[in-house]
């Protein structure tokens, strides 16, 4: 029997995208956000591109490049489909990202895309209605690479005659950090039935598949609808919210430098509290073994780890009021993030500390994107009901300023919104089954 | 960052198709508040009154945003509202899975459901259920 994740035995990896059941360790990434001029073109590319989707079975030479790619409501009707609610797609799926940032904008409950992250603001002709078909997503094992596969796709694109409305790169940090400093990809779900990983499971429950992969039953036991059910369509499918998030990084340190002198701490104490873990990953609430092998049982008062710090905010675990693992609700709502840095490191003593962008892009991708994404953004780290009353320090809105109540009991404010949505879009990753019926 | 008040109330009225006796009716995932296995960290207080005949009022008090904590409850334990959803005039068939019928039962919840006569006040209007529970541990 091969080796899986949890109890399941039965996932087809070779149908899955890759990208959902396994986070790629490649350093190099370019997305691009791509058109259908006509039903025609449109099929001719995604039947060209089908047999060149890395799938989820295991590899046994880690290859140079991998290729995923997720559709939008807007793409599906481009290809022809009928995209509504009776054919089973779910709500926020068919508004689309720009509909729902739209939507979600009342303050506590908000998406957070709004004011300067607003779609009108949004990079990539991200934020035009109706322009964004697909999103390709291209990682690379280094710099020639990455190039490779990018010829090899503007030839596809050429060849098929659609449009690349363009492109954005990922480039891994030294250490695996994110540009606020932190050590990053510690906390990912365990998804049963998944190929085991590399480096062995993440120190936390398993999750049911279809949390994940649809067609399979979730954490209550239930499997949720298909869209377009008598079709091989969407089974072993996922949803995704692509994002790019631009990380105003010389703001963060600034104000996290000042605090460290204003308060007489190490300026490492005040960056860990935004976070609920060290620079380089020790979570703040302590762990038995390992990074992530912990919960809040013995800090019911916020004294280790503070309520409004962003791991506890995102995934809120046994946290107060919250229940116990598996099927407590702060252990639902769980995200795969697949997720690389973008643009320079930050380097403060270089002149153009100000005007680098640099962020965060990728996919946060679950089942449902309205129980998992949203649900996650503007209930945890926008909304009210998991901390105080007001944002995620590190990554939400923080309008009109931020505030956080460090574990000593200090409270920060007056600091600025420090991630910022420069693009977003929700696509749908089919099977490869999913893909030849698209093709 | 918010400077209102973060609660709510839901006023539910709901009709009951005939035959349907009010007490079999049950509250969703409040049956065990401490164990925490639902989205019950929105729910301060929730109660079902007869009001005569086939009318029933469900009566909550929540904290954010009820569409969102509705979808949570929905997926949590999607059974409860299966079996509910038949004895409910105006309510979508289920499975309320299905997200058409979803559709239809976010409709029918803000269809019937009842604005206050008068502000809705409450003594601690910043106050949470897991601000509260808090204090309470404190």
């Amino acid at each position: 029997m091969r080796a899986v994740v949890g109890a399941r035995t039965d996932l087809p990896w070779n149908e899955i995208q890759g990208l959902i059941l396994r986070g790629y360790s490649h350093p190099k990434g370019r997305h691009f956000v791509l058109h259908f001029p006509d039903v025609v073109s449109g099929r001719r590319f995604v039947a060209a591109i089908a047999p060149k989707i890395t799938t989820a079975e295991p590899w046994s030479e880690k290859p140079a490049h991998c290729i995923n790619i997720g559709f939008t409501a807007d793409g599906l009707r481009a290809l022809g489909l009928t995209v509504d609610l009776s054919n089973n797609f779910p709500q926020e799926f068919v508004d689309g990202a720009i509909a729902r940032a739209n939507a979600f904008t009342k303050v506590p409950n908000d998406l957070g895309d709004h004011g300067e992250s607003a779609p009108e603001k949004w990079d990539l002709s991200l934020g035009i209605e109706g322009q964004t078909h697909a999103i390709l997503s291209t990682i690379a094992l280094d710099d020639g690479a990455r190039e490779a596969v990018t010829a090899e796709m503007m030839s596809l694109f050429q060849s098929a005659g659609i449009e690349s409305l363009g492109n954005h790169d990922a480039d891994d940090l030294p250490d695996s950090q994110v540009h606020f400093g932190y050590r990053d990809s510690i906390s990912q779900p365990n998804i049963e039935g998944a190929p085991p990983r590399k480096y062995g499971l993440y120190s936390q429950p398993v999750v049911a598949t279809g949390e994940f992969v649809l067609g399979y039953p979730n954490q209550s036991g239930f499997t949720m609808p298909l869209p377009l059910p008598s079709t091989p369509f969407a089974k072993n499918g996922c949803y995704s919210a692509f994002r790019i998030l631009q990380q105003n990084v010389p703001a963060f340190f600034d104000y996290v430098e000042a605090q460290a002198v204003r308060l007489g701490v190490p300026a490492s104490e005040i960056q860990a509290n935004f976070c609920g873990r060290q620079p380089d990953g020790t979570p703040l609430a302590g762990s038995t073994h390992g990074l992530n092998d912990f919960d809040y049982s013995d800090d019911k008062n916020g004294k280790k780890c503070p309520y409004d710090a962003h791991i506890r905010r995102g995934h809120p675990r046994n946290s107060l009021g919250f229940g116990p693992a598996p099927d407590g609700e702060g252990y639902r709502h769980r995200i795969l993030r697949r997720a690389l840095p973008y643009g320079r490191s930050f380097d403060p003593q270089n002149a153009d500390r100000d005007s680098t962008s640099r962020g965060l892009i990728g996919h946060f991708m679950g089942a449902s994107l309205a129980q998992q994404f949203e649900f996650v953004m503007t209930q945890w780290i926008n909304g009210v009901t998991v901390a105080n009353n007001h944002d995620d320090a590190l990554i939400g809105d923080n309008v009109p300023s931020g505030r956080l109540q460090m574990a000593n009991g200090t409270t920060l404010q007056g600091f600025t919104r420090f991630t910022v949505t420069r693009g977003s879009a929700y696509v749908f990753f089919p099977s490869i089954a999913g893909l030849h019926y698209l093709g | 960052m918010s400077n209102g008040t973060v609660q709510n109330p839901l006023s539910l009225v709901l009709t009951l198709k005939s035959g349907t006796s009010p007490t079999s009716l049950k509250l969703p995932l409040t049956a065990s508040p401490q164990a925490g296995a639902g989205p019950v960290t929105i729910l301060h207080f929730a109660w079902l009154i007869h009001l005569g005949g086939n009318k029933v009022l469900l009566t909550t008090v929540y904290d954010g945003d009820f569409d969102a904590y509705l979808d949570a409850f929905i997926d949590a334990d999607p059974q409860s509202f299966n079996s509910a959803l038949p004895f409910l005039e105006g309510a979508p068939p289920p499975p309320i899975t299905d997200p058409a019928n979803r559709a239809a039962f976010h409709k029918f919840v803000r269809d019937n459901n009842i604005s206050p006569l008068t502000n809705f006040f409450s003594a601690y209007p910043n106050m949470t259920v897991i601000k509260v529970l808090r204090c309470e541990q404190s």
